[in-house]
């Protein structure tokens, strides 16, 4: 019983972190972005320590079930906190704000997103991630421009309400057809029922929709691109990466281990969404001038791509979609950790023409740019060419030529959105010079360089028991 | 990895380990690049010697690739790279070097030389000469499609290009022919189960509907890096609009990794499947011949001519690289090797010829008469480019065109055809500039090119001789 408890430990670290925060700005007067930043750090390091020692004990095994999978999880998701944190602390010292509100939520959202994951019951799932998902509008409300989130928040809002009312339709239609919320015992109920009806399947599709609708899958999206706009750039690295990586996480759990009786007609509606996500997405960078708006499309057709892996249902679709994640969340954040670098009288650069003639200014920072773009784009020799070459090399085993077309279509099109910023970047010419690059940001682009030409000579190092550890989710 | 630091794997790495050096080498007004010059010329220096020690090593008469090297790259899906070379790769090596080198002594004068333009260059040359040491299908993608990030960057900064949204287009369109050849190459691998190398890629046995889809794929690809039509378009409009002769070298080469293209994955004879397709690639690339002669004949911009000159060549090349005979290959081979050498040399020089003329804003009537040594050194390339019997390019030359009759009299008549209206473009432009009818006492002159230059480019003439008799002759061959 004692195991059961300590097994806590990671979430009460992450609980104490935020309670902490409070109790500071409450007791002490003085206080610096640095203050939130260490308590936020130390408190999602200890539970990512914690999770990785406890990584296969439950408090309670039936609501909340740690496995390696969720581990691995965890520990990406929070690792990529860390960095987002680390990275959001140069922007509230440049701008002198208080941090609080952000690492509150950073650190009240990592817990939810991480009980989700361990979640074995549909309704406590939905549960956390709700309550994640109500937390961003404290993060769209950090210092924006009052008019321009305004309307944006409205939207937001009306569109959680609009999807939890499906959320609870669906999990009604469940329940009035006798199947529990419990993960097991409704995949066991959904394995019994021989010809689903509508209802069934309307129950089903209902909870998807509105897990794709926090993950921003097409044609839910739309809320994604426009809060990307309008957040403050840690805000956009947090809600690039953190919630994404858990959602999916989450989504594969729920695919597998409750929806997976019912695979032969949520294949194709999943296989639809992801196919409109890549296709949108690719078009949607191209008619963007917003860097975070430009690569919030960008996300949108990477997770499409992964979608297109996990819509099989078997082992090697998890792992190819794992290894696309991979290479793509280290390109974006090396594109994310790129924009803290670009910076003129004290202001983030956010529009792609004000990146003109970074590159002789900038060198360092612009040639990284570069290369992340172009590993995004899936181009040899980069790391990106891993998950492209991945998921071609899986679509052509599962015979989906069409598929493969469609990709490499919407690769293009994204090349061409690529280009305007590559353009914009080395050959135009300077208007006005960028600000000095702080030391840490070039120290985490220069682990991130590292970390992607490394993994492209030996892709080993990046998916070492990937596979084994990955499959421990079926 | 079986074994690291091999001969193939360097000739990949120094330019690599140059690139590295160039973008920390200081530069500034006080070095005025002689710094990033200096290294990327040691590279190279480097490299030719390492090519020369791997020559010896190496058996001219031994069919396939030699020296080979195999790097187990990723364990899912099984990919293991492989490198091997032969005296083609070889031969081709040396000349885009060689041809490098001359072009980095071409642009040294000029003022905007950055070390971005060296490292780019060095980036470049490191993924051209993976390409052409690649054994597999995948390797050789990799290096097919990696090539053009240096390229694009190349083009976009150094090669003065007025219209920049050509050169994005030109990316698109190289990037959707790797597209196609990655297509090929993930269905040949799966259909396979592991990589193949590339000499037995039309050995494969393929259903008739597959065949004709990847060789489809495999074709437009390499296609797609010749100026043939319909595909001609970006090429040219890239290729007149550049005006630094590094970058217009670089550009060049990019025909030459179509061809060799060609050249590797149907090394004897493609499937028959594909073969009955022939007929309409031999149409359109002779129309595209002559179409691009006669263009070349009547422009007036000695950058365009020399492009067509180079076209038409190239589409020779693979036009002999598709006939079923083997044996033809080393004759490419060789006629390669001076071709890409004489056409760097003659660009270099042309590009000098046009920086004087703006200097003194004269014309080109008669440019080369008071200047002896260029005179003689340009005449001498001019008439080694069109034919005549100074270097490898014509023996080796008269042995494709000869064999290119044999195979269709009709089609041989009408490269014959092509081949000398693009020398009548190249000898009437040496006609203008050693034209001395309008020239008088008080014509403004351009300054000859210094003594060591014209050294050089004697010694270098010399070798493309020494080739006309025995072009192995640096093994001794």
């Amino acid at each position: 019983m004692k195991t059961y408890y300590i097994s806590l430990l990671p979430e009460i670290s992450l609980f104490l972190g935020s309670l902490v925060m409070i109790l500071t700005n409450h007791f002490r007067s003085t206080t610096t972005p640095k203050t939130y930043f260490t308590i936020a750090k130390v408190s999602i390091f200890l539970s990512l320590v914690l999770s990785v020692i406890f990584y296969n004990q439950s408090f309670w095994p039936e609501y909340f079930k740690n496995t390696p999978y969720t581990t691995a999880s965890k520990v990406l998701m929070e690792i990529l906190a860390l960095v987002s944190c680390y990275l959001g602390c140069k922007w509230f010292l440049t701008k002198n704000r208080s941090s609080l509100s952000f690492y509150l939520s950073v650190t009240i959202s990592v817990l939810l997103l991480s009980l989700g994951i361990s979640a074995q019951n549909l309704l406590v799932m939905l549960g956390c991630l709700d309550i994640a998902f109500l937390l961003n509008i404290v993060f769209i409300k950090l210092y924006p421009d009052a008019e321009e989130v305004s309307p944006i928040m409205h939207r937001y809002i009306m569109g959680f309400f609009i999807m939890n009312i499906f959320c609870i339709m669906g999990l009604y239609l469940m329940h009035a057809h006798g199947i529990a919320y419990d993960f097991a015992a409704a995949k066991k109920a959904y394995a019994q029922i021989t010809n689903p009806s509508f209802k069934e399947y309307l129950s089903v599709v209902l909870i998807i929709i509105t897990l794709f609708y926090m993950l921003g899958i097409a044609p839910f999206h739309f809320w994604f691109a426009n809060v990307q706009a309008v957040s403050i750039l840690p805000v956009s690295m947090f809600l690039s990466f953190i919630p994404p990586v858990a959602y999916l996480s989450i989504l594969i759990n729920v695919l597998y281990n409750v929806f997976y009786p019912l695979f032969g007609t949520l294949h194709l509606f999943i296989i639809g969404c992801a196919v409109l996500s890549v296709i949108l997405g690719a078009v949607g960078a191209n008619s963007e001038n917003n860097l975070k708006k430009l690569f919030a499309y960008v996300s949108l057709y990477n997770l499409g791509a992964v979608l297109l892996c996990l819509a099989d249902f078997n082992a090697k679709g998890i792992f190819t979609g794992f290894v696309c994640l991979i290479v793509y969340i280290l390109a974006l954040l090396g594109i994310y950790t790129v924009l803290y670098a670009f910076k003129r009288k004290g202001d983030y650069v956010a529009e792609i023409g004000n990146l003109s003639g970074s590159s002789t200014v900038l060198p360092y920072a612009s040639a990284s740019f570069l290369i992340f773009l172009v590993s995004l784009l899936g181009t040899p020799p980069m790391l990106g060419f891993l998950g492209k070459l991945s998921i071609i090399n899986y679509l052509i085993v599962q015979g989906s030529y069409a598929f493969i077309g469609i990709i490499l279509m919407a690769t293009l099109l994204l090349a061409y959105a690529f280009l305007k910023i590559i353009k914009t970047i080395y050959f135009d010419k300077n208007e006005s010079g960028f600000d000095r690059v702080d030391k840490g940001v070039y120290i985490c682009l220069t682990i991130n360089l590292f970390l992607v030409l490394m993994s492209i000579l030996n892709p080993s190092y990046l998916l070492h028991d990937a596979e084994p550890l990955l499959t421990t989710v079926l | 990895m079986n074994t690291i630091l091999t001969p193939l794997s360097v000739l990949i790495a120094v330019p690599l380990i140059g690139f590295l050096f160039t973008l920390l080498a200081k530069d500034d007004d006080t070095t005025a690049g002689r710094n990033v010059f200096s290294v990327a010329i040691l590279t190279l220096v480097s490299n030719l010697f390492l090519l020369w020690r791997i020559a010896l090593n190496l058996e001219p008469d031994q069919r396939g690739l030699q020296l080979l090297e195999t790097y187990n790259w990723l364990s899912y899906p099984k990919i293991d790279l492989v490198f091997g070379i032969d005296m083609f790769s070889l031969l081709l090596i040396a000349a885009i070097h060689i041809s490098l080198i001359i072009s980095l002594a071409g642009i040294r004068r000029r003022d905007h030389t950055k070390k971005s333009l060296y490292a780019l260059c060095l980036l470049f040359l490191a993924m051209v000469n993976g390409l052409l040491i690649s054994a597999d299908i995948y390797s050789f993608y990799i290096f097919f499609e990696a090539m053009l990030l240096p390229l694009f960057l190349l083009i976009g900064i150094f090669g003065d290009i007025k219209r920049q949204v050509i050169v994005s287009r030109f990316f698109i369109y190289n990037f959707l022919g790797a597209v196609f050849l990655f297509i090929a190459t993930a269905v040949l691998y799966n259909h396979e189960g592991h990589s193949i190398s590339l000499s037995a890629v039309s050995r494969l046995d393929l259903s008739p509907k597959l065949e004709l889809c990847v060789w489809g794929a495999i074709f437009v690809s390499f296609l797609s890096r010749i100026p043939i039509w319909p595909f001609h378009y970006w090429i040219s409009s890239i290729n007149s609009a550049v005006r630094s002769p590094l970058v217009f070298n670089i550009v060049n080469l990019i025909p030459l990794t179509g061809v060799y293209g060609f050249i590797r994955y149907c090394p004897e004879a493609a499937p028959d499947n594909v073969s009955y397709y022939f007929y309409i690639l031999e149409i359109i690339a002779i129309i595209s011949m002559l179409f691009i002669a006669l263009i070349g004949l009547i422009n007036k911009d000695v950058q365009y001519k020399i492009f067509s000159f180079m076209t038409i060549y190239y589409i020779m090349y693979m036009l002999g690289a598709l006939l079923p005979i083997d044996k033809i290959l080393i004759n490419i081979g060789f006629s390669l090797f001076a071709f890409i050498i004489i056409t760097a040399t003659l660009e270099m020089l042309t590009a000098y010829l046009e920086d004087e003329q703006d200097d003194k804003s004269i014309g080109a009537h008669g440019i080369l008469c008071r200047v002896p040594k260029l005179s003689f050194v340009y005449s001498f390339l001019v008439l080694a480019a069109v034919g005549m019997p100074v270097s490898s390019l014509f023996l080796n030359n008269f042995v494709i065109l000869s064999h290119l009759f044999g195979y269709n009299i009709r089609l041989g008549i009408l490269i014959m055809f092509a081949l000398l209206l693009v020398a009548g473009t190249l000898i009437q432009e040496l006609y203008i500039f050693k034209d001395n009818s309008k020239i008088t006492e008080d014509t403004v002159c351009i300054m000859d090119i210094s003594t060591k230059m014209f050294g050089w480019l004697v010694f270098l003439l010399g070798a493309l001789m020494i080739t006309f008799i025995n072009p192995l002759w640096f093994i001794g061959g």
